[in-house]
Order: C-alpha cells, then structure tokens, then sequence
C-alpha cells in the first residue's frame, strides 16, 4: 500500500506545516475522512480540533505539551491531540517536532486504551506503519528534512509491503 | 524534489468558514497562555511541581492540564500563576510583540481642542493643527494582545 504525504493548506502557517496522508486509490484524505465522519455527531469537538491545529499551524507550533505522546509503540512518533475531560474525540498524528506534524484519522474513544477499541486500533496501526515508512524514506534520503529541520521535502510518497 | 501535493478538503473550508472570531480567540488564547506557561518554566528553570506548589496545588497533574492548551484558565489561576513567575497576568496572557495594523475603526476623543468625537480609521495618519481640527501627526497602531482572528490584520 502507498500513501502520499500531502500538505492540508487551510492549516499550515509559519509555525507549524500540517500533513495529512491519502491512501492509494483513495479520493479523500485521512484527515477530510475523520471530519466527514465525525462532523455530525461530534459537531463541537471536531470545530475545536480544527481550531487547536489552525493555532499550531499559524501561531504556537505543534508543542509536545498538546499532545499525548507515544501512543504506538515505543519509539514511533504517533501521538494523539489532548483531550479536554468530557470529550471522546481522538485524532491521531505523526508528531516530528515544533514543526511538522501528520494527521491522521480518528475516532471516539470509549474505552481506556485504544488497543481495546477496533476503530482506534486500526487508526493507529496504519499510523504507526506510516511513521515506520517515513523513518525508512528519511533514511534512505529519499524524503529528507529541510535546512531548518522544519519541513519535509523530497518525495512523500511512503510505499509500505503489504502485511 | 517533487512539489507537495496540494489537496484541499471543501469540508474543512466549511467548518473554518463557521468559526466565529471569538470561538478563535478563546481557542487560541488558551494554547498561548500554555505555550508562554511552558516558556517561564524553562526561562526560570522550574519544574511543573514548583508552579503547582506555589499554586498551592498538590501534584502537577493541573499544571500538565494547563499545558494541554485547550484548559479554561479562570482569573484567579491567572494571578496565581503570574505570581509563581513574578510576571503581571498581563505579562502571562501577552503575545509576541508584532506591530500590527488593522483597518477598524475607532473613536479618539480630543476633548481639549474640540469636544466632538472624531472618528478616524486605524492606519490612517491624522493631522491636527492648531486650530480646533490640529493636533500633530498620529497612526494608530494596535498591538494584537487578544485580538486573534478579530479582522484581517495588515503588517506594518
């Protein structure tokens, strides 16, 4: 399976440069998925997500304190957005820095781990295949890092062996 | 090198299109007053259990909320912790210095030379003279503190 990396331009600004990625033959992006799925039912959370990425993209960056970190594997830069109490929405994304940051999909979260929940599993084991993916590319410098470290250039495409 | 993809979600442009001015501002707020709350505690080398403490809170879960950019900070959490920092809560909730001009309008009064209220638009250069209508060259200037999202700011 190949996945393109592809800039979500409503969100980038000067602090952060906001990814998200599209599966092969797919129309959609992940991050366009997660909004058409969850806009409806969730009306409020995804207008708050939505907002708390436009601010890391044009004002604070993707700070690690937003997030909660290593929501893979160990090591794996897959980290979902902090959540307020209350709220059940869970985005997942590829956290690089201040800068760079990779949406990914979503869903609720009913139950302590995303382990124990189908739809969070899936979302963030495609994630967690993805960063694996972008970690081989950086090394085999077929995508690099700019000058700055704070953007992703070269080619984002992420080809992945089928399991 | 290839040039990104550009892909553009009409959905996302719809939701952006419906947040009002001040939803931003909240929003927005909040992540900068975590952003300049992790800034102090590294510029004055403390650790989120010093704050909590002299916060008088126990542990430093709260303060990790407080990072978490999306908590609604009341008044009184903002004088405590502007005074753990010994910074002003204008201090706290100040944003970065940018010179910004934005194209409202508001009212300057100049009671001593006239008493009619003499509206003039921000950006624009008023001059004044000695006569009822003079008083110098002004432009009014606007330091964006919680003005997020409010107009469409032009960079001076």
């Amino acid at each position: 399976m190949n996945y393109r990396i592809v800039p979500v331009v409503q969100l980038t600004g000067p602090a952060c440069h906001i990814y998200t990625i599209i599966r092969d033959g797919a129309s959609d992006t992940a991050f366009h998925e997660f909004l058409q799925q969850h806009d409806t039912t969730y009306y409020q959370e995804v207008r708050d997500i939505v907002l708390q990425l436009e601010g890391m993209g044009k004002r604070t960056g993707a700070r690690d304190y937003f997030f909660k970190l290593a929501e893979g594997r160990l090591g794996d830069l897959v980290a979902a957005i902090k959540d307020e109490p209350g709220r059940k929405l869970r985005l997942f994304c590829i956290r690089f820095n201040n800068y760079v940051l990779i949406l990914g999909g979503g869903a609720p979260k009913n139950v302590r781990a995303w382990e124990n929940d189908p739809d969070l599993s899936k979302v963030a084991h495609e994630l967690i295949a993805i960063s694996e993916g972008i970690k081989e590319a950086l090394k085999n410098k077929t995508l690099k890092w700019n000058e700055e470290g704070t953007d992703l250039t070269g080619d984002l495409t992420i080809e992945l062996e089928d399991e | 090198m290839n040039k990104p993809e550009e892909y553009r979600s009409a959905l996302l442009d719809r939701i952006l299109s419906e947040i009002t001015p001040q939803e931003r501002n909240k929003v927005w707020l909040k992540m900068h007053i975590a952003v300049r709350i992790a800034d102090l505690l590294k510029e004055k080398g403390l650790r989120k259990k010093d704050l909590a403490e002299a916060c008088g809170l126990k542990g430093a879960s709260m303060v990790t909320k407080w990072l978490s950019g999306g908590h609604n900070f009341t008044l009184d959490t903002l004088v405590d912790i502007s005074h753990a920092f010994g910074v002003s809560v204008a201090e706290l909730v100040r944003q970065e210095e940018q010179k910004v001009v934005f194209s409202s309008t508001v009212v300057v009064q100049v009671p001593a030379l006239s008493p009619e209220r003499r509206t003039i638009k921000m950006g624009d250069a008023a001059f004044v003279g000695r006569s009822s209508n003079a008083i110098g060259s002004i432009t009014v200037v606007s330091e964006p503190h919680f003005n997020y999202g409010q107009q469409q700011p032009c960079l001076a």
